[in-house]
């Protein structure tokens, strides 16, 4: 499947597609045998992320996935017997959080941090299971403000180049997972693989990732000062009356004055 | 220097208009040989209704000045839906707004002063040049009627002729010419964020006059310039309101309706934003960081504009004041 397929797929399922976009997903479907296998892990990874109960979480994973994640030896410290049991679902969350990033990132443009993006990452943060998906995302999104360069287009090309790690994944599995940014993260002790596994472990998950997240949203609140500033230069060129101060604190209650 | 060679192209453009085209003579010629003269409301609502498009823009961007108003309205956008109470009174000539969210933080947004602010660019005199200069760089179209706020409204199509601006979408009421509804629309035509009001109380005209300030030419002489804007972007000022905010150096453009900022301020002592493309809502900035001057500098960009073309913007500021310019003007150069 395409890049751009995938990007369209991703836009789609975000209700930010068109009809351009719904056309290139469908055609990818006839041209391409691994497309409908990619649809499908998307939208199990977003009904992870919704915390839909009803997936069948076990079987609907591509096996090579799967296998790839079973081989991966466990982290030096022995899980207890119930997180042990509740391992697939962690692991799935933490790879479906970075999708979804990553999805987000290409489609919108997203280069940096918003309220928006806070807010997302936040619910994420809570629950069991949801822990290790939150913080993943954290962690994706450094690596991909890291790898940003000037432009959220510049971002998108990085997580498509390969890393070390995509020599041992089959080619045909369609998007294989060092298209994601967390296993290009040469920061991390661990190997590519080895983070997703550590990372499902609450009590492991370094401080520093949720260093980022904060600064996600310190960088949003930076940002909305200058937002604050520029609507109110706007306001006072009096192109659309009151119109451009509602901006200033339509989404946060950041520019409170 | 572009801003020379724009200026003199806005003000034949105006000059032109004021000629012959212009609805009222009178009061546009009074306003522009006497600058410092008042926004005459009164009779506003005696004249005849708008022929043309750009006449329904006009008389609605005076309409939004000289009447008195309560309404409510809802804010949509990414982020979702605001509810607001909005009020617009004009008291001695001075314009008061007062802008109050209802749901979720009590936020309250107030301006007085308005759209005259004392020293500001934007008096009533370039309040109208500004609306003329909008249709050299915009396709202005009546899109037929409807109902918005319980009222009979007329749609107004304002399409950018590039791809350098967002293109608008407005409702104007039929009787008074205030705008009740507006969507900005992206470079795809797409909807982005949506003004409406749900209810308008009570539109009054205000039957004196606007107090006006001359129009001041921001001041040149700053350490650093865009070396490339979107076609038709003017130089407007900086309020003293919003100068005071941060320790930054802050310069603001405008094509008569999209607006954008430049900030260029050095690094030290600071919260950085990262570089590159950063959105919030419907606004992006481009955030750069160079040397310039010697120093380290953050450049931010930030606009409801097309996220290339505020790249684009960030790429060609050049440094004029302090020692390393020639290699700042050269590497600006360099770049398109």
């Amino acid at each position: 499947m395409s890049q751009n397929a995938r990007e369209s797929l991703s836009a789609l399922m975000d209700n930010e597609g068109d009809e351009l976009e719904l056309r290139r997903v469908l055609k990818s479907l006839d041209d391409e045998p691994d497309a409908a296998d990619a649809w499908r892990r998307y939208h199990l990874m977003r009904s992870m992320l919704r915390h839909e109960s009803d997936v069948d979480t076990s079987t609907d994973l591509s096996a090579g996935v799967m296998a790839r994640l079973e081989e991966e030896p466990l982290p030096a410290s022995e899980p207890t017997p119930a997180s042990r049991r509740s391992l697939p679902l962690a692991r799935s969350a933490g790879v479906a959080a970075a999708v979804s990033l990553m999805v987000i990132t290409g489609v919108q443009f997203y280069n940096g941090a918003s309220p928006l993006g806070g807010e997302e990452a936040a619910p994420l943060a809570s629950g069991d299971n949801g822990s290790s998906a939150g913080s993943t995302t954290a962690a994706g999104t450094a690596t991909l403000a890291s790898q940003g360069g000037a432009s959220g287009g510049a971002s998108v090309a990085s997580l498509s180049a390969p890393s070390a790690n995509s020599g041992a994944v089959p080619a045909n599995q369609g998007p294989s997972l060092s298209d994601l940014p967390m296993f290009q993260s040469s920061s991390a002790t661990n190997s590519g693989m080895m983070t997703v596994g550590a990372e499902a472990y609450p009590t492991m998950m370094p401080s520093s990732q949720r260093q980022s997240l904060r600064m996600d949203q310190q960088q949003a609140r930076l940002l909305q000062s200058y937002l604050d500033r520029h609507a109110e230069g706007t306001a006072s060129s009096g192109v659309d009356a009151w119109m451009p101060m509602l901006r200033s604190t339509g989404s946060e209650s950041l520019g409170q004055r | 220097m572009w801003q020379w060679g724009t200026r003199s192209r806005r003000w034949r453009l105006v000059g032109a208009i004021l000629a012959g085209v212009m609805a009222w003579p009178a009061m546009a010629q009074q306003a522009t040989d006497d600058p410092a003269s008042a926004l005459q409301c009164a009779g506003l609502d005696e004249r005849e209704a708008p022929a043309s498009a750009r006449e329904w823009f006009t008389r609605s961007r005076l309409a939004s000045h000289c009447y008195i108003y309560q309404a409510r309205a809802v804010r949509i956008g990414s982020s979702g839906v605001r509810t607001l109470a909005i009020s617009h009174d004009v008291q001695q000539g001075v314009e008061q707004e007062v802008a109050r969210f209802l749901d979720g933080p009590p936020v309250v947004h107030e301006r007085r002063g308005g759209i005259v602010h004392p020293g500001d660019d934007t008096s009533a005199a370039t309040a109208l040049a500004s609306a003329e200069s909008v249709n050299a760089l915009y396709r202005l179209r009546m899109a037929g009627d409807a109902r918005i706020a319980g009222r009979s409204a007329r749609i107004l199509e304002i399409e950018p002729l590039d791809d350098q601006r967002y293109g608008r979408r407005l409702w104007l009421d039929a009787d008074t010419m205030l705008p009740l509804k507006q969507m900005l629309l992206d470079e795809r035509g797409r909807a982005i964020e949506t003004f409406q009001m749900t209810e308008l109380r009570d539109p009054r005209l205000y039957r004196g006059d606007i107090e006006a300030s001359s129009p001041q030419t921001p001041s040149r002489d700053a350490a650093w310039q865009p070396g490339w804007l979107p076609e038709g972007f003017e130089p407007r000022a900086v309020s003293e309101k919003a100068l005071g905010v941060g320790s930054g150096d802050q310069q603001l453009y405008g094509d008569g309706l999209a607006t954008l900022s430049l900030f260029v301020e050095t690094v030290a002592g600071q919260q950085l934003l990262k570089p590159g493309l950063h959105r919030l809502g419907v606004s992006h900035a481009a955030v750069r960081h160079r040397e310039m001057g010697g120093e380290p500098r953050q450049v931010v960009v930030l606009g409801e504009m097309p996220p290339g073309v505020l790249q684009r913007v960030a790429e060609s500021i050049e440094w004029q004041g302090g020692q390393s310019t020639a290699a700042v003007s050269q590497d600006s150069r360099a770049s398109p």
